[in-house]
């Protein structure tokens, strides 16, 4: 498959969750910009915790995820003069923290499951349906069970369902084709319910 | 899109239920601090410093103004051909509170260190530390008065005061090792009696 190249405009729209802060939040930005340690508290407050569990499903680790968070406001309060509300405020954290905890996991030197290229990645698993009595699981042990994943697996997993990028997205911050992107993507999926059962 | 993905995307905020260490912040603020120590912070001082540091700056400023007052009133012709005659310029003419000041920390300082000489300490590394400490005080304290010459403001008044106090603030200390050691000298001896 072949990996066109994206505009980091359109990634941006895509990651735009946290929005519902939007207009409060420019005073305080403004604040920021000159440096204002309350405002850059007020920010931290707002932010840390949806951004702490982005580092988390990332790294899949509490110690390496709190080094990742304070890194990305670190470089976030560092670059927030360059920051014009082109976007939503949280969506353009996301990008740093996003960007952060990956170059953390990169030094591990992560692996991607070995696909085989005959794999059906295309499936949407329909002979896997889950069953209505399987949908009352709880968000949490659903959480855990991502954490149980491999590195590849969750991150490609979590970027997808939960950070909100594309395939194509993700095969271009990950330097990995769309296929490959794909396939972790269903073999994460199944790998999950498969620990969902036990 | 099947259920469970479906099911994922609509709860999305129920995986974000962990919270990151509460002392998280305090590191971000301390590297922030690094990095730009020169902002304005708003440290949260106690209520009695706050009253402490009130009277003082309030204490300061009725003597600048006092100061200022003489000042202005003083004929300013004959200050500045005082000022004129440089060098050795005798601070009484132009801020006798200042010399009053003056005259009684140098009191207190000489008065210190005859105190401090009872203790021998001629020729030892305290003492040449000392002195040498003492000079460069001495040099920057000649320094602050020939700048009171050609630009007195309030900065250099306060500059030259608290020069004094330094001064008396580190004979004291020496004074008070000293005294401590003396004290545990006397101890031992004791117990070995």
């Amino acid at each position: 498959m072949q990996v066109s190249v994206n505009l980091s405009t359109a990634k941006m729209s895509k990651v735009v969750d946290i929005t519902q802060y939007q207009n409060s939040n420019e005073q305080i930005i403004l604040r920021c910009k000159r440096g204002d340690r309350k405002a850059q508290y007020e920010i931290y407050k707002l932010y840390a915790k949806a951004m702490y569990n982005v580092c988390l499903r990332i790294t899949g680790d509490t110690l390496e995820a709190e080094d990742v968070l304070q890194e990305a406001f670190l470089i976030a309060f560092e670059k927030i003069e360059t920051y014009r509300n082109e976007a939503a405020f949280g969506a353009w954290l996301k990008k740093i923290v996003v960007n952060a905890a990956l170059n953390q996991v990169r030094k591990r030197r992560f692996q991607f499951a070995d696909i085989d290229s005959n794999e059906d990645y295309e499936d949407e698993s329909p002979h896997e349906a889950i069953a209505t009595e399987e949908m009352s699981y709880q968000a949490e042990q659903i959480r855990k069970a991502i954490a149980q994943l491999p590195d590849g697996f969750r991150i490609v997993f979590s970027l997808y369902l939960l950070e909100g990028y594309d395939h194509q997205e993700i095969a271009e911050i990950l330097g990995i084709s769309v296929s490959t992107s794909k396939s972790q993507y269903n073999r994460a999926k199944k790998k999950l319910q498969e620990i969902l059962k036990k | 899109m099947d259920k469970f993905e479906k099911y994922i995307r609509s709860h999305k905020e129920a995986f974000d239920s962990e919270e990151p260490n509460d002392l998280l912040w305090e590191k971000i603020a301390a590297k922030l601090d690094e990095k730009q120590p020169a902002q304005k912070q708003v440290r949260l001082v106690p209520i009695t410093k706050l009253w402490q540091m009130a009277a003082v700056f309030t204490a300061l400023i009725v003597c600048m103004i006092g100061l200022q007052i003489y000042y202005n009133s003083q004929n300013k012709q004959k200050t500045i051909a005082k000022i004129e005659n440089a060098g050795n310029i005798s601070l009484e003419s132009i801020y006798p509170e200042l010399a009053e000041a003056e005259q009684f920390y140098f009191m207190q300082i000489e008065q210190k260190r005859q105190e401090l000489k009872k203790y021998n300490l001629a020729g030892t590394k305290t003492d040449s530390e000392t002195e040498e400490y003492l000079s460069e005080l001495d040099k920057a304290y000649k320094d602050l008065k020939k700048e009171l010459n050609t630009n007195s403001n309030e900065l250099v008044i306060s500059e030259m005061v608290r020069n004094l106090q330094i001064r008396i603030d580190l004979l004291n200390q020496q004074l008070e090792v000293l005294k401590q050691i003396e004290k545990i000298k006397e101890e031992q001896k004791g117990k070995k009696l």
